[in-house]
């Protein structure tokens, strides 16, 4: 509790006050009202940022997640190599963001990136853009590592998978039902608790995550790729707006209490079923 | 629930569209890390003409030349403190909490919720009073000042995770042991804590990749090798206007190294211990 | 739950107990100069990593300081390689009461923000200055007077950077064209016989400070209106505008993922051999030694284009901002003694000789150009640094001079105008808009 309130509570109380003031990150804070909130919603750059969160949110939900199920499902049944493919799609979780985000940079490169590259081989060079460079490409190009390390997830189900007890796959396929409906039927929901858990970690991760749009586009072009994150980061070191940056960060935990109340009537919903 | 018989052609399509799929994700998954490999024993010109061509020479100039410019090392171990510390004071705070709020006091929903909000934190704002927090506790550029912010802002992760594998644990064991005389304590040492193993695991794992992943404030509370680590070192290679590539990944892939090796080694032993709980 | 709570005390006070032992065995770390005995050590905090010929020029300078005052002053660099970061970081200590020994900041008449509310942990360098004219001579009464706020002198300068235009020669000839061009009409005409040629004209980059198109852009508004084109709040006027639009016809002429790249990006498409120019400061002359290849006869600097008309005149440049080294006041006067010492060495004649030679970075200080470490020069410090002394007028970047708002919105608007969604007009006046609602 030391830690909640000191790490927690006091840094809240802070950027609360602070968002509506004017700070440069130096000197007093002048009270300006709520003005910083009125700019946020009118300003297009923060507009952008709410959209491409939730996106990502999205994202997160509906391909990642699906993703990650459908790789912990495939290697609980312990085919050939499954150890090999567990560590070989974990890695990418112990590679910085930074350096991750970096890679796709180069691989979205429109003349030496391997993306342009391949296509441009198969024989599929009308497919080939200027993947970060054009704002219609770029939302949905920076998103690609995002949604295709299911590392990390993967394993949670894995683990998680891996306790439940065996005797009821084994009654199961004693019934002569198939794999797939063993595990649509007895895995998922014995597993739910992780999905939830995971679906919550995904829409906290993308309201802290900045890495890949402050690498790959500098959240652009014209604030294509801008997300909350970065959003914040920019005003508070960029443009020394710190209680601007402050109000933008109140609206991210509100977004995310309110996303976060979603997700869990959603599960909850699915589970009345 | 009649039984159902797949036909032979679905059974067959089914199968490579699984491989497939592992294939694919594997593929992309670890294409781009040979290229990272193949990339660290390149030059910044040879790296910029030709991402996924072949070196000139194969030299280990990147990797020395890492090792000199910046105290990798040092900062591996800084990495290695700060990821154990924390994930060990989340994980033990977090089981403490979990246990406590299994049972029914006043402000327990309450407790509850906040904990778990604070997933939603988004802690890039909180720089400056996060900063001046650990500047006047004296914990500037200390690793265990870096170790004790991870421990505040992953608490709700730990606590998350521990919580929903502490829920399994069905209700009527505890009281049992309780009436069977056990105390307090030793319900939660004899009993809770081994059946919540695998929680603790995933958990682990989890904090401990944060922390080693995490930039933003390892960056912010440290100012000299007592305290970078290495995302810092690592990002030291690639700033706005110089940024040194080649040396980057070479820093990268030593430092993925240790880790993946251990993952590799731990999570074989890890699983197994898991499973192995998981039949009792 | 007494227990509960019982427990819950026992672990916050284990906590407690092992942050007041880490807090004892790392006092001496992470503490601060002020030593009543032992030498005084200084922190000189800036970006001059060790990676890069600045840095380690300036780490030279330090060990000859500290050889001469061995037992006296330690003076120890601490650099953070990454600009924003540096600056939030120097932000965040002086607010605390922390402020650095000794640090590195850019000047920006738009956000005085450092000087104004620093005011009172810095140190005001007039007296030390008055005490020592042939020091203070050694700075030009225009940078002093720059530094100035509210009667004090609040830093020392350090540089103002050219941005000159460095070019490929061997890519030049190569498009038949055999000088540099003088005039913005030959200079579009020239990037056409470029392009024709297979060559890409030009380097520019929208991320972070876009420094490479705001230099282009910088260029082509002196072109138009003079040096009093633009200054931080006089942003929407007609020069401004019409280079706009220039300089959305040069980026037609830069690579094709010039939109959204960086600097190292950008640079390399020059180092590589790929773009014909790129605009940049001293600094690339180390790159452009380690990467390109005959570089003395393939590499050549000139200034920018004129209109061939009167309003600017040539050999007219732009500049980085005017860095500048604040310093903490403190209460210890040997310490604050100290840093006047090394501020004072490091500005020497010596000094700079050393920085613009092996460092690759003239400081602003007068630079004896003559003597031999000048005659080592390189092919392309030399004609760098003759083309700044012998510029008729300057004028800092745009950008540089841009509220911390604008310059946070630079990167999307560069972008639009780039890509045609923003009109010339309208991004000016957005700049404008941006500019104005200084604090």
């Amino acid at each position: 509790m030391v830690f909640a309130l000191a790490f927690i509570v006091f840094p809240l109380i802070f950027v609360i006050v602070l968002s509506f003031t004017q700070w440069a990150g130096i000197g007093p804070a002048k009270y300006i009202g709520i003005q910083n909130y009125t700019y946020l919603f009118k300003d297009p750059a923060f507009r952008s940022a709410i959209y491409n969160t939730l996106l990502w949110a999205a994202a997160g939900i509906f391909v990642q997640t699906p993703l990650c199920l459908l790789a912990a499902l495939i290697l609980s049944r312990r085919p050939f190599m499954w150890k090999f493919f567990r560590t070989a799609l974990f890695i990418p979780s112990v590679v910085s963001t930074t350096i991750l985000a970096l890679m796709w940079y180069f691989m979205l490169d429109p003349t030496v990136g391997l993306v342009n590259g391949t296509l441009n081989s198969v024989g599929l060079k009308s497919l080939t853009r200027t993947w970060l460079s054009d704002p219609s490409t770029a939302r949905w190009a920076i998103m690609v590592p995002f949604v295709i390390y299911i590392g990390f997830g993967m394993v949670l189900f894995l683990t998680q998978i891996s306790t439940i007890p065996r005797e009821l796959f084994e009654a199961a396929q004693l019934d002569g039902v198939n794999v797939w409906k063993q595990d649509f039927f007895i895995t998922i929901p014995a597993i739910r608790r992780a999905i939830a858990l995971w679906i919550l970690f995904l829409v906290g991760y993308v309201l802290k995550m900045f890495e890949y749009p402050f690498v790959m586009t500098d959240g652009g072009p014209a604030n294509a790729t801008m997300n909350l994150p970065l959003y914040v980061y920019d005003q508070m070191v960029t443009a020394n707006a710190y209680g601007l940056a402050m109000a933008a960060g109140v609206v991210t935990v509100v977004l995310g209490a309110l996303l976060m109340l979603v997700v869990l009537l959603g599960l909850r919903w699915m589970e009345l079923r | 629930m009649t039984a159902t018989e797949t036909p032979a052609t679905v059974r067959v399509v089914a199968r490579t569209a699984k491989w497939l799929f592992l294939g694919v994700l594997t593929v992309l998954t670890l294409v781009p890390l040979l290229w990272l490999l193949l990339s660290s024993f390149k030059t910044t010109p040879e790296l910029f003409r030709g991402p996924f061509s072949l070196p000139a020479h194969w030299s280990f100039t990147n990797f020395s030349g890492a090792l000199d410019s910046q105290p990798l090392v040092d900062y591996f171990r800084n990495s290695v403190v700060i990821a154990v510390t924390s994930t060990a004071m989340t994980i033990i705070i977090s089981t403490l909490a979990a246990y406590a709020l299994r049972h029914r006091f006043r402000l327990r929903g309450a407790v509850n919720g906040f904990l778990m909000s604070g997933l939603f934190v988004p802690f890039t704002a909180f720089m400056t009073p996060i900063f001046y927090i650990v500047f006047h506790i004296g914990l500037y550029n200390t690793v265990w000042g870096i170790a004790l912010v991870y421990t505040g802002t992953t608490l709700p992760v730990g606590f998350l995770i521990i919580k929903g594998y502490l829920e399994t644990i069905p209700g009527d064991l505890l009281e049992a042991a309780r009436i069977d005389g056990a105390s307090f304590h030793s319900v939660f040492f004899r009993v809770v804590c081994p059946l919540v193993v695998p929680g603790l695991a995933t958990a682990a794992i989890f904090l401990s990749i944060s922390a080693w992943n995490e930039l933003l404030f390892a960056n912010l509370l440290s100012t000299s090798t007592n305290s970078e680590t290495l995302q810092v070192g690592i990002r030291n290679f690639l700033t706005s206007y110089a940024a040194n590539y080649p040396e980057a990944f070479a820093g990268t892939v030593m430092a993925m190294a240790p880790t993946i090796l251990a993952y590799a080694l731990l999570s074989n032993r890890v699983v197994e211990s898991m499973a192995a709980t998981g039949l009792k | 739950m007494k227990s509960l709570e019982r427990r819950r005390t026992a672990i916050a006070v284990a906590a407690a107990v092992v942050a007041t032992s880490a807090l004892a065995a790392c006092s001496s770390s992470g503490g601060n100069s002020s030593q009543s005995s032992g030498p005084v050590t200084i922190d000189v905090v800036s970006n001059f990593t060790s990676d890069i010929a600045r840095g380690q020029e300036l780490n030279d300078l330090i060990k000859q300081f500290n050889a001469e005052h061995k037992g006296k002053i330690t003076v120890v660099s601490q650099t953070t390689a990454d600009w924003p970061t540096l600056q939030a970081k120097i932000r965040t200590e002086i607010s605390v009461g922390d402020a650095p020994d000794v640090f590195l900041y850019n000047f920006n008449p738009s956000d005085l923000s450092l000087e104004k509310y620093g005011a009172n942990s810095l140190i005001d360098w007039t007296s030390y200055l008055n005490a020592d004219p042939s020091w203070k001579a050694s700075f030009s009464s225009q940078d002093l007077s720059t530094v100035r706020y509210s009667g004090d002198t609040v830093a020392i300068p350090d540089d103002q950077s050219s941005a000159l235009i460095y070019y490929n020669k061997s890519l030049f000839r190569q498009a038949g064209i055999s000088t540099f061009p003088t005039t913005w009409t030959q200079f579009f005409a020239d990037a056409k016989a470029l392009q024709a040629a297979g060559i890409t004209p030009i380097s520019l980059y929208t991320a972070d400070d876009a420094w490479y198109a705001m230099n282009a852009y910088s260029y082509l508004a002196i072109s138009d209106g003079g040096t009093g084109a633009y200054y931080a709040t006089k942003l929407q006027t007609a020069p401004m505008t019409e280079a706009a639009a220039s300089l959305k016809e040069l980026f037609s002429y830069a690579p094709k993922n010039a939109v959204g790249a960086n600097y190292a990006v950008a640079s390399a498409s020059f180092l590589d051999g790929k773009s014909a120019m790129a605009i940049d400061g001293p600094w690339l002359i180390s790159s452009i030694q380690q990467d390109m290849s005959n570089y003395c006869t393939n590499v050549g600097v000139a200034t920018a284009p004129t209109n061939g008309n009167s309003t600017e005149q040539p050999g007219t440049i732009v500049t980085d901002a005017l860095t500048v080294w604040g310093a903490a006041k403190s209460p210890n006067q040997a310490e604050q003694q100290a840093v006047v010492d090394w501020m004072k060495f490091y500005t020497s004649p010596e000094s700079a000789a050393g920085m613009a030679t092996t460092g690759q970075f003239p400081l602003i200080v007068k630079t004896p150009t003559s003597g031999a470490s000048f005659a080592d020069s390189n092919c392309l410090m030399k004609p760098f640094v003759d083309l700044t002394n012998a510029a008729p007028a300057k004028s800092v970047n745009v950008e540089r001079y841009m509220t911390t708002e604008a310059q946070a919105q630079l990167p999307s608007l560069v972008d639009g105008l780039a890509a045609g969604s923003i009109s010339p007009a309208n991004f000016v006046s957005q700049l404008q808009q941006l500019n104005t609602t200084a604090p």
